[in-house]
């Protein structure tokens, strides 16, 4: 009698519980509908709505996206001018980033802008007629987002942040002449980081430069592989990996304390301890493709037939401060060449 | 309103559908085997990449996918061979295997992002829209109805008595090791297939694509369990995919309220503790004693 009372109890308490459940769900289903009727209603043809996927929190595609969005409030794209411009991160994750971009295309938005290669991917899959203008993909053509850079072909086109790779390696010699081994630390995994060393490896040794690689598979193993490099290593050099970046302090640090040089990176990384590079300029990047992106809409230009922008005339930028801690001397050539 | 409903769900559904196996890979591991196995997160990722390596060299979707799960299944027996033969701890042979598929799936697809946009898979012989979503819910619904009436063979009895009392099977003449890798093996398989057509779906196949993925099924177990207590296989199963799909919904119901996806996260575990602490109190259900018990 008093286990079937309690289970009574029980049961009493659960469906309370299953009820609160269940009024919640229903209370979010309405509200989400309530949202959405009011996110496609209608709206005049000169209004624009612009969906941009950010793949993840990261200084580089921050930049990028604050580029993107400075654009388009400079050329009066904004929510007190009837525009809507919906920007969603998805963490790093993929079902997330292909959700946000099934939103769009739901939602009808009249051009999606992906940050990030997996993000790019996702949205030329799901958007098949809305326009994509990609911002900051180190290569198009092999990320398969693009026919070829010069006529990405469909609906999709963009900017490509491909660093000038050439250009940067001859720092190497310009400010390090005695080097003969160079010390790169890679993360293997990432898309960007190979592509990137098919123009790396050859331009080194084109100068009579020894690559001694390193692989890491996360931040946290840059310091170890960095110590690894002391003594097989006569200076760093800086490829654009995600995971060398987000360890970055922890080159500098051996760096320091061994006095070897890092050439090379973003202009980011130089002020932060490399001491000089030619670097894109993400946030003119994020810029450049806002601007692609109002061409489309208001030109109506077909983005298929729009060449991907590079930034061919990437500045060179020194950390005058770092050399000197290291011991290096920038040549005076250098010096005044450089933005500061 | 039907309308702006189906269109805002479809996409949960046909992210739920392929995710699904993935719960149901978590469902054998965790619940029928009783062993936390994090081999998934790589045969995931295994299953994507030898599906998308097939593809490109002009193999058919159908057997590049069949591939794939073969080569799951061979990740599930090796981590069950690293606990049985070596006697490594469960959880760390997972994560063996785990380290291990890193750089057999980089090694496989000779790169860490395989675009497939050139290739066509499964999904595009499908016309877009409610048909595809409709094909992902079948190929899962009949996965789903396979481990129903796999688990209730003979095998499948002694499989689940293998997970909650070796000491029953051993005593009716069956090996527990056998028994183990056939249950991670057939849970890595349906991992593989999840992967395989992931990429399919998605287009392409990312060395990153499993990380994650066993947080983000049992994220979903637990939540499916919590509204539908298993107390059987047929429950056990339909909690798996009921969670997937809410899993999903609450992802675009966060997308849809402005939430951003990095606030998603602390969502997420505000509303495990929630339900966790839910079943605690609330509920004591009755039945097989290692499908939802264990929090784990």
């Amino acid at each position: 009698m008093n286990r079937l009372h309690k289970y009574r109890a029980k049961n009493t308490e659960r469906a309370w519980f299953s009820g609160f459940m269940a009024v919640v769900t229903i209370a979010l289903f309405i509200g989400v509908l309530g949202g959405a009727g009011g996110c496609d209603s209608s709206r005049k043809p000169d209004k624009f709505s612009i969906g941009i996927n950010q793949y993840l929190q990261h200084p580089v595609a921050d930049e990028v996206a604050k580029g993107i969005i400075d654009e388009l409030v400079d050329q009066g794209i904004t929510e007190a001018n009837g525009h809507r411009v919906t920007v969603k991160n998805a963490n790093g994750e993929h079902s997330v980033a292909v959700q946000i971009n099934k939103m769009f295309v739901n939602d009808k938005v009249n051009v999606i802008i992906p940050i990030a290669t997996p993000s790019a991917q996702s949205a030329c899959r799901e958007a098949t007629t809305i326009p994509v203008v990609f911002a900051a993909i180190t290569d198009p053509v092999k990320a398969g987002i693009a026919d070829s850079l010069e006529r990405p072909g469909k609906n999709r086109t963009g900017t490509s942040n491909r660093w000038p790779f050439e250009k940067q390696v001859s720092l190497i010699r310009e400010i390090v002449p005695e080097a003969k081994r160079v010390g790169l630390i890679v993360n293997p995994s990432e898309a960007n980081t190979e592509a990137a060393l098919s123009y790396i490896l050859p331009a080194l040794q084109n100068l009579g430069l020894i690559a001694v690689e390193v692989p890491v598979a996360s931040s946290s193993e840059v310091l170890q592989a960095a110590k690894s490099l002391v003594g097989r290593c006569d200076v760093f050099f800086v490829a654009p990996d995600n995971t060398l970046q987000s360890g970055f302090d922890a080159l500098i640090k051996v760096a320091r304390e061994n006095q070897i040089p890092i050439i090379g990176g973003t202009d980011n990384l130089v002020r932060r301890g490399s001491l000089a590079s030619y670097a894109p300029n993400h946030y003119n990047l994020g810029r450049a493709t806002a601007k692609m992106a109002l061409e489309i809409l208001r030109e109506h230009k077909d983005p298929g037939t729009m060449p991907v922008v590079l930034d061919n005339n990437a500045p060179l930028f020194i950390n005058e401060e770092e050399a000197a801690r290291i011991g290096v001397v920038i040549p005076d050539v250098l010096r005044s060449a450089a933005q500061h | 309103m039907i309308e702006t409903a189906l269109k805002i769900f479809l996409p949960s559904i046909e992210l739920a559908s392929v995710y699904g196996l993935a719960v149901l890979a978590v469902v054998i591991a965790f619940r029928i085997a009783n062993f936390a196995d994090l081999t998934i997160d790589g045969s995931f990722t295994l299953g994507g990449a030898i599906g998308a390596v097939a593809l490109v060299k002009g193999v058919s979707p159908g057997l590049s996918l069949c591939m794939g799960v073969l080569g799951g299944a061979v990740a599930g027996g090796f981590t069950a061979l690293l606990h049985t033969r070596i006697g490594v701890n469960r959880l760390l042979a997972g994560i063996i295997s785990m380290t291990v598929l890193y750089t057999m799936n980089l090694r496989l697809m000779g790169r860490s992002n395989m675009s497939l946009s050139n290739v066509t898979g499964l999904f595009d012989l499908l016309p877009a829209g409610s048909i595809r979503v409709a094909g992902g819910v079948l190929i899962v619904l009949f996965v789903a109805l396979f481990l129903y009436f796999l688990l209730k063979t003979e095998l499948g009895h002694f499989l689940r008595a293998a997970g909650e009392n070796p000491k029953v099977v051993v005593r009716r003449g069956y090996s527990e090791e056998a028994l183990l890798l056939v249950s991670l093996s057939l849970a890595n398989a349906l991992a593989g297939l999840a992967g395989g057509l992931v990429a399919q779906q998605q287009g392409f196949a990312d060395v990153g694509m499993g990380t994650g993925i066993v947080i983000m099924s049992l994220a979903a177990l637990l939540l499916g369990e919590a509204v539908m207590p298993p107390t059987n296989v047929q429950r056990l199963i339909g909690a798996g995919l009921l969670g997937m799909f809410l899993y999903q919904i609450l992802i675009t119901i966060g997308l849809r309220l402005g939430l951003n996806p990095w606030d998603l996260k602390l969502a997420t575990g505000a509303l495990l503790i929630f339900v966790l602490a839910a079943k605690r109190y609330l509920f004591t259900h009755r039945g097989i004693s290692n499908i939802g018990s264990d929090p784990l």
